[in-house]
């Protein structure tokens, strides 16, 4: 055999995702073969699986063959994975009639809140309508085909792989829709007669040929590239040139005439049959089985879903194997806070006796790097997590018996004001005292943090630390507002029926919401700690960990968990406003441009102390304004749109709008700092261990202080976070300012000044992503 | 309205699995090519066009007489900075590092555009090595914002299909309420 056969037959190219996409969509194509088999559906016969593995085999064969890697050696080579992708694999696909078994073999939670969503959506119906039309698909195979084959465009995609891959996506997907037109998968088909697919397939062919006839007879090379290569097998250029053109027709022409030949055939069945009861017309033995199958399938999804009609729609945390019991266990939380505690030791420990250098003790890395990043993957993934295993909330029950005094919490300070004062005291702080390079300081914090809590626990009723007083537990509850799961009732008609209300109350299971939420009014998990209070008290076991996440408390209309509605509540308005800026300015005070600013300024105003200055940054910044700015927009939005809301008003009603955008922006820069400095935790671990010689503190560990790769995805990770984030403000947005209204002129206006006012946001995250950022906690400063 | 979470893990998962920061694969343009006493060797480039940061050269080795393909050949290429005659980078072109065993691959880190030359330095079988110079255009880095712009102009897709959708269904209730009065 020869180097070059040698080389063939050991070039199979692994691309484990599309492997993955493809082995998946066999797999899910398999499973609703068997199940609709099972409910008697014989349409699905054991040559239609056949097809629609062998079309996922063929795109496979196509893209990850030696035929790939030599695409670019041969046009030859190129124009038979071209071959593939649009004549072999897309008709084999539609031949399995894969619609049905794909919707049927999914799970079934995917397919009731994804697919089934998407395929009923107006405009996905009106797109694949459009592409169902002969002359847009058509259109759209011969416009693709001859658009790629353009010298220049085939030229990049011959250079780039980006682009050849684009030009093999755009070709499948092309040949996808122009194949469906001609095979007519049930059971979505046509209104029109199938006697129109002969002249389509006729003028695919013509085009065909015509282009194929180009490229054989030619005396001109057309793509230069094939000129610059190295020639295998001795083939010359133009003669590879010839064979592609020959192959390209031979393969459509024979996939043409078979196309024919399966229309001339369905044609041919429907000959006269029994007829159709009251219109005169026989229907086709073809159309006659899939009414039988479709009847069947419609009797079975009915009876499934009479025997499923009692069972929760959402997906319950709780019902999870192990999982589930192990976090409904009473011991869970106070394992989880043990745990906590004994690190807050370690870490006040360290703070206070350890050495002040940062990037080596663990109260100067694992509050600002570790706690915080992992605090926001928690708040995204699942939920409130951390004030679930909260550590200073341990001591709450000795606290309440020393004291006794069970006072109620002023009425003056029951609202998140006293909360937003002391947000705003840290953010400054942090600054200020640089708190992230004092580990002194940190440790003090926490201390700090463990006498509040057990002094207000004490003397005060119920949970008032957490409820009015916590910055991070503020922080916490804003933030797992988009949070995916919330601790929730499973059905309301259960709670209708109670006459206890032991989830707030307290009964003889336990004790109540401590934070004064009652569970059948709560949505959301605002002022929610996950403390699972209410779903161990609840005696009906009504209370689960359910996965949603509810848009309705976006809208004017929500939090009814705290008695208030939205647009009443300036001082969560000011809460988010606050959590919202300080996401943003937390981020740029860390920026080379920032810095070197606030380093100028200085050095133009020497009398001026640091803390000072930037204590006035801060204030404006943080506070001022924002709420400047919130104020115009709110007036803006309401002169164009006409409300009849105070600007006041209109500010409240729509600050849930920077949440996401906020959220984005902490997840994005606390995970910049977890994912690059991890190795810091090891570094102060192992130094402390090795200061009561328990452990070497060596070079490796050593190293690890440093600052770590920038990998090359944490940027797009950054801004993704950001698209997120934008979409989901856009999203709030427009949700809020069409409450009170259907989509309109109005509602366009009051929506669009918030619009600006997140894409201004968005642009400022951007910039502060590409920005050099202080690797704060690390021993190298770098960008 | 209650958005399922499944919808967001999806979008999550897509994300995930999606690696951003592909590599670069063997092949791109062909920069050089020529001839030793023993072999045609043929030089290609990637990415396209050539730019700062890192780069794939790959190396095509054939018989000089017979263009049969041949293979472990000992090859390094050696980049010689603009202005400079001693070379900055060095590496062994191996077939471990191409996806194509046809091909002898290596990656290198170029800091700063310009003119480069490459030597490329080819065991023959009898003999010492042979040595081609050839020069290599680099472009400089491309902008990082323009390098993201797919990142950050990601959001129009959703945007876009959520105003066409509510522009949709805004017409079609539009209609359905004339139709009714």
């Amino acid at each position: 055999m020869s180097a070059e056969w040698q080389a063939f037959w050991t070039s199979w190219q692994f691309d484990a995702w599309l492997t993955l996409a493809l082995v998946l969509a066999a797999l899910i194509y398999l499973r609703g073969w068997l199940r609709l088999r099972q409910r008697g559906a014989r349409r699905f016969s054991p040559w239609r699986l056949a097809a629609f593995l062998l079309g996922v085999t063929t795109v496979g064969l196509a893209t990850q063959s030696p035929i790939e890697p030599f695409s670019t050696l041969l046009l030859q080579m190129h124009m038979l994975q071209h071959v593939l992708l649009m004549f072999v694999a897309p008709p084999l696909v539609w031949m399995a009639d894969p619609e049905l078994p794909l919707l049927v073999g999914l799970p079934k939670v995917l397919r009731r809140h994804l697919a089934v969503p998407i395929l009923r959506d107006p405009l996905v119906r009106w797109v694949t309508h459009l592409l169902a039309h002969p002359a847009v698909a058509l259109g759209l195979f011969v416009v693709t085909a001859w658009t790629w084959h353009l010298p220049a465009l085939y030229q990049a995609a011959l250079t780039s792989q980006t682009w050849h891959q684009v030009e093999h996506a755009s070709f499948f997907l092309a040949a996808i829709v122009f194949w469906r037109v001609v095979i007519g998968p049930y059971p979505n088909r046509s209104t029109l007669s199938r006697w129109i697919v002969l002249p389509y397939l006729l003028v695919a062919g013509l085009q065909g040929t015509v282009f194929s006839g180009l490229l054989t007879f030619s005396d001109r090379l057309y793509y230069p590239h094939y000129e610059t290569v190295p020639r295998l097998w001795n083939i010359a250029p133009l003669d590879d040139q010839a064979i592609a053109g020959a192959l390209m027709w031979f393969s459509g022409s024979v996939a043409y005439l078979l196309a024919v030949a399966w229309v001339a055939a369905e044609l041919w069945n429907e000959t006269p049959q029994p007829q159709m009861a009251g219109t005169g017309r026989r229907l086709p033995a073809g159309v006659r089985e899939r009414q039988k199958t479709a009847l069947r399938i419609s009797k079975l999804r009915t009876a499934t879903k009479k025997s499923t009609r009692a069972s929760p729609e959402v997906w319950d945390c709780f019902k999870l194997p192990f999982v589930g019991a192990v976090l409904k266990s009473k011991a869970f939380r106070p394992t989880m806070q043990t745990v906590l505690l004994l690190l807050a030791a370690l870490i006040v420990i360290d703070g206070l006796w350890g050495p002040q250098a940062t990037s080596l003790n663990l109260a100067g890395v694992t509050p600002w790097i570790h706690w915080r990043g992992l605090l926001v993957i928690g708040l995204v993934v699942a939920g409130n997590l951390f004030c679930m295993a909260c550590p200073f909330t341990l001591p709450r029950s000795l606290a309440k018996t020393l004291f006794r005094t069970n006072w109620n919490w002023p009425g003056w300070l029951r609202s998140k004001w006293l909360s937003v004062a002391l947000l705003i005291v840290f953010f400054w702080a942090y600054e200020a005292f640089a708190l992230w390079d004092t580990p002194w300081w940190t440790a003090w914090i926490v201390v700090g943090y463990f006498v509040a809590s057990f002094a207000v626990d004490g003397l005060f009723r119920d949970a008032a630390f957490c409820k009015y007083v916590c910055p991070i537990g503020q922080f916490n509850f804003v933030q797992s507002i988009f949070s995916p799961l919330q601790v929730a009732v499973r059905d309301g008609n259960v709670c209708h029926t109670c006459d206890t209300k032991d989830c707030i109350r307290g009964g003889p299971q336990g004790s109540g919401c401590n934070m004064e939420l009652f569970q059948p009014q709560k949505t959301g998990n605002l002022d929610c700690t996950f403390c699972l209070d209410c779903v161990h008290a609840c005696p009906h076991e009504n209370v689960g960990m359910l996965a949603f996440v509810d848009s309705g408390q976006l809208t004017a209309g929500g939090m009814p968990s705290t008695q208030v509605r939205w647009y009443r509540r300036t001082d969560v308005a000011a809460l988010l406003t606050i959590l919202a800026s300080a996401a943003f300015v937390n981020a740029a005070w860390m920026v080379e441009p920032v810095v070197r600013l606030e380093e100028q300024v200085q050095a133009e105003l020497p009398l001026i102390s640091r803390p000072v200055l930037v204590s006035l940054g801060m204030v404006l910044s943080l506070a001022v304004i924002p709420a400047v700015v919130l104020l115009a927009v709110a007036a803006v939005s309401r002169w164009w749109s006409g409300s009849k809301r105070g600007v006041l008003e209109t500010a409240t009603q729509f600050a849930m709008v920077l949440v996401p955008l906020a959220l984005a922006m902490w997840t994005a820069h606390y995970t910049f700092h977890l994912f690059t400095s991890a190795g810091t935790l090891w570094a102060a671990g192992t130094r402390m261990l090795s200061d009561y010689h328990l452990a070497t503190f060596g070079d490796a560990a050593l190293a690890c202080a440093c600052c770590g790769d920038v990998f090359s995805w944490i940027l797009p990770w950054e801004i993704l976070c950001l698209d997120v984030g934008l979409c989901g403000s856009l999203y709030v947005a427009y949700r809020i300012a069409v409450a009170d209204d259907q989509l309109s002129w109005t509602v366009v206006k009051a929506w669009t000044p918030w619009a600006a006012l997140s894409t201004g946001l968005f642009v400022t995250g951007i910039w502060i992503f590409f920005q050099p950022m202080q690797m704060r906690g690390t021993m190298v400063l770098g960008g | 309205m209650r958005i399922p979470v499944w919808q967001i893990v999806v979008v999550a998962a897509v994300w995930f699995t999606f690696d951003p920061g592909g590599l670069l694969a063997d092949g791109g343009r062909v920069c050089w090519s020529g001839v030793s006493s023993a072999y045609r060797l043929t030089v290609f480039a990637e990415p396209v066009p050539l730019r700062q940061g890192r780069i794939d050269l790959s190396l095509f080795v054939q018989d000089f007489e017979e263009l049969t393909h041949v293979s472990g050949v000992k090859a390094t290429f050696a980049l010689i900075p603009p202005g400079s005659a001693t070379p900055l980078l060095e590496a062994e072109a191996t077939r471990s590092n191409a996806t194509n065993p046809l091909f002898q691959a290596a990656s290198l880190i170029v800091p700063f555009s310009g003119r480069w030359q490459v030597k490329l330095l080819v065991a023959e079988p009898e003999g010492p090595f042979y040595s081609a110079i050839f020069p290599l255009e680099v472009a400089p880095a491309q902008d990082p914002v323009w390098k993201m712009a797919f990142w950050i102009a990601l959001p129009v897709v959703p945007i876009s299909w959520f105003v066409i959708r509510q522009l949709v269904h805004s017409r079609d209730a539009h209609r359905s309420k004339n139709g009714r009065s």
